[in-house]
């Protein structure tokens, strides 16, 4: 998968949060997630979105420190707007309502 | 007037005290702190506030009384209207082109968005660009609760969105046209309830809501108050309770002549009960009579539904189930740990069950022979009748509210047993035998009438009677009320000056929602509110005294039955969030002075004044002074009787 970390890197990630013109989403967990499915959907009906999904947490470590989050939104920049646990992160209302809360700001 | 023996004096106060405590506990710890929340839930959203003198703005409670400063405004508050009704479907929904046409537009624009090229180092146009972005997330969330409002919601909604539900895998990420695809093969459900949601925000929209505000004072029985704007009695005359507590309103001189009558009455009843124990136990005889068949009849139910659970089996069953909700096969831990759940709760209540039937007995027992038994110890006595049936009609009550649910636990249990093998099975069906459903479902409709009925008899013998003229003052007042519907609901404020109160009056604010198209109750929520005042103040009050002289002759130094009128200043803190604060709301100290009129000399009338402090609202005072007939010092000690006494005024004394 293009965007799973790894064997993409903390610098991708970190390239797409330096873009302004794009909002970006992490999925911490595995491909067969519901969770992962949610961050594929709101992909699909947000635009300038960027998500990815994380199999190794410590690649994220930067921005959510010992915290074990299942979603990460960030907005525009690179300050991380809300973490979702898991059932949040399996919801896709949840995780669309954080996406766009995240972009209104 | 006739002497009490001291040691009987303290045992009558000791289980006054016994009786009374209770209730003034509760009554004070309606100071304590309380969670804001805004009443409602999923009916009709509102919060009721008190707004004091000061404009500061306290949250009270539909489940609680709340202590509320006289001088307040108690005000019932709501949203927007936008937020009470739900939102109508957007009009994209009305057929399926209009649906297969947004749906085009929005993944148009969505591929728009992200092929725009934009110069990350031009900040107007990565602006537009977020916004623009922003709006199209906006209109993602609107959608979703588009689909939520046609039944697409949860588990449904990711499966039709990531193709899921069409049978597609790998297609999560074209939610737009699996969407439209979907919509198209489903039309004619999504329609139905598209049609449904409408019916719904229309007759939302008819709901109609009333407020109504009560009076319940023990001086003057129940009677409505004016709201503004909500109904069409006339407004009431400014008469603010004096802060200090010199100037009685008209409200508080009913409320002081009331306690002088039930003082004297008191004083007239131990007499009574000393003097004409005969006449005193006749009066009693039908009431506690009912009270004890009523009792009985409980007690045969209690016993049957006890017999036939078998408890014994129970920590067997749960052994089992402990290890089988470790199971990793499917199914099967959930089934155990929901059984367990309901077998729990049902064991609970049949255990309550099983408790009650010795407090049903012991009533009966104790209303057997009422004639051999004191009649003050058969009244308040440790196990006496206001201790026993008080907890056997709260307790009945309970089970009633329990009893509810069990037919779904059984069932609950019953479709969770097919998962499970076959001996646990027989382990479980064993418990919930044909012969424990019988009689449980027998109890469940013979009980709810019985514990009623003991409600009302106990209610009768406890002078309850208020409550009830209170509802019926409530039904018969429908004609005067301004009803509103929702989108045009303004705040109920009721200004407590102008309400003609006394202190110690409880005031209840109900509000009632009602669907004017399906006849539902949207909403019915009753807030009550006790009125006394917050800070520094002054209570006039009439106590019951035991006062003797100091010294001089023996007919001055025994204890008698006497009355006093005092004024006691207290000091009360609202809300307390401290131990400190609570603890003295709880105790509501006073001080004050008073006078008495004596018997402990030779006089018609002798008059006595002095200082008193009390205690829990002046449930126990003491005193002391100096009788201006014999000119001695003398002491008192006293219990506010009011409720007790009143109750002995209107329904047991004999004179």
């Amino acid at each position: 998968m293009a965007e799973s970390v790894p064997p993409l890197t903390t610098q991708d990630i970190e390239d797409d949060l330096q873009n302004p013109t794009f909002a970006v989403y992490l999925y911490v967990g595995s491909e067969d997630d519901p969770g992962w499915e949610n961050a594929e959907i709101a992909f699909g009906l947000i635009p300038r979105l960027r998500i990815f999904l994380i199999q190794d947490i410590t690649a994220i470590a930067k921005w959510v420190g010992n915290k074990r989050p299942a979603g990460v939104v960030f907005g525009w920049d690179d300050t991380v707007f809300q973490m979702l646990n898991k059932s949040e992160a399996a919801d896709l209302k949840t995780v669309i309502k954080a996406i766009q809360a995240a972009m209104a700001t | 007037m006739r002497a009490i023996q001291p040691t009987k004096l303290l045992a009558f106060l000791a289980m006054i005290l016994v009786a009374a405590g209770c209730a003034t506990a509760k009554r004070r710890a309606a100071m304590q702190p309380s969670v804001p929340n805004v009443g409602g839930g999923a009916g009709l959203p509102h919060q009721m506030v008190e707004v004091d003198r000061n404009g500061n703005r306290f949250t009270n409670q539909p489940t609680r009384v709340e202590a509320v400063d006289a001088h307040s405004r108690l005000i019932i508050e709501f949203p927007k209207r936008a937020e009470i009704a739900p939102a109508p479907l957007s009009q994209d929904w009305k057929d399926l082109q209009g649906v297969i046409e947004m749906l085009n537009q929005r993944a148009a624009a969505y591929r728009a968005l992200n092929e725009r090229k934009v110069d990350p180092r031009d900040p107007q146009a990565v602006k537009q660009l977020q916004k623009d972005a922003s709006d199209a997330a906006a209109n993602a969330v609107s959608l979703l609760d588009d689909l939520e409002k046609v039944g697409v919601s949860g588990d449904k909604l990711t499966a039709v969105l990531s193709g899921r539900a069409l049978g597609l895998t790998n297609q999560a990420r074209q939610p737009y046209l699996n969407l439209a695809v979907w919509a198209t093969n489903n039309w004619d459900q999504l329609r139905k309830q598209a049609e449904a949601h409408q019916k719904l925000v229309e007759s939302t929209s008819k709901v109609t809501v009333t407020v109504q505000a009560l009076r319940e004072s023990l001086s003057g029985g129940p009677s409505l108050l004016h709201i503004d704007d909500w109904d069409t009695r006339p407004e009431g005359a400014f008469s603010p309770i004096d802060r200090t507590g010199l100037r009685p309103t008209d409200a508080e001189q009913k409320r002081l002549d009331m306690e002088r009558s039930a003082a004297e009455s008191v004083a007239q009843l131990i007499n009574s009960v000393q003097t004409n124990q005969d006449g005193f136990r006749a009066a009693f005889q039908t009431k506690l009579a009912e009270l004890k068949a009523e009792a009985g009849r409980i007690q045969l139910q209690f016993e049957d539904l006890a017999k036939n659970w078998r408890s014994e089996l129970l920590p067997t069953v749960l052994t089992n189930l402990d290890s089988l909700a470790a199971s990793t096969t499917p199914g099967v831990s959930d089934a155990a740990l929901s059984i367990k759940t309901n077998l729990l709760a049902i064991g609970g209540i049949v255990q309550m069950i099983t408790n009650d039937v010795a407090a049903a007995e012991g009533l009966v027992n104790l209303l057997a022979n009422p004639q051999n038994v004191n009649p003050l110890d058969l009244l308040l006595g440790n196990n006496g009748v206001t201790t026993t049936a008080e907890k056997l009609a709260t307790d009945a009550q309970t089970i009633v509210q329990q009893i509810q649910t069990l037919p779904q636990r059984i069932q609950s249990i019953a479709t969770s047993l097919q998962a499970l093998a076959p001996e646990v099975r027989e382990r479980v069906t064993q418990m919930l035998s044909d012969e424990f459903k019988n009689t449980l479902t027998e109890f469940s409709q013979k009980f709810p009438a019985d514990a009623q009925s003991l409600a009302t008899i106990w209610g009768i013998v406890q002078s309850s009677i208020g409550s009830a003229a209170a509802g019926e003052v409530l039904a018969a007042a429908d004609t005067k009320l301004i009803p509103h519907t929702i989108d045009n609901l303004v705040p109920a404020a009721l200004d407590l000056k102008k309400s003609g109160l006394a202190l110690g009056d409880l005031v209840t604010m109900k509000l009632r929602a009602t669907n004017a198209i399906t006849g539902e109750l949207v909403e019915s929520d009753s807030y009550q509110n006790e009125i006394g005042f917050m800070g520094l103040h002054g209570k006039p009050a009439i106590h019951l005294i035991f006062a003797r002289s100091l010294s001089g002759p023996h007919t001055a130094t025994e204890w008698k039955a006497n009355v006093a009128a005092a004024v006691e200043w207290h000091y009360t803190i609202r809300r307390p969030e401290d131990s400190f604060g609570k603890t003295w709301n709880w105790l509501y100290p006073g001080a004050g002075i008073h006078l008495a009129s004596l018997d402990q000399g030779s006089d018609s009338f002798e008059l006595g004044a002095g200082g008193n402090v009390s205690l829990w609202d002046g449930l126990l005072t003491g005193g002391v002074g100096y009788n201006f007939s014999i000119k001695r010092e003398y002491v008192w000690v006293g219990v506010n009787l009011l409720n007790l006494l009143n109750t002995a005024k209107s329904q047991f004394i004999t004179k």
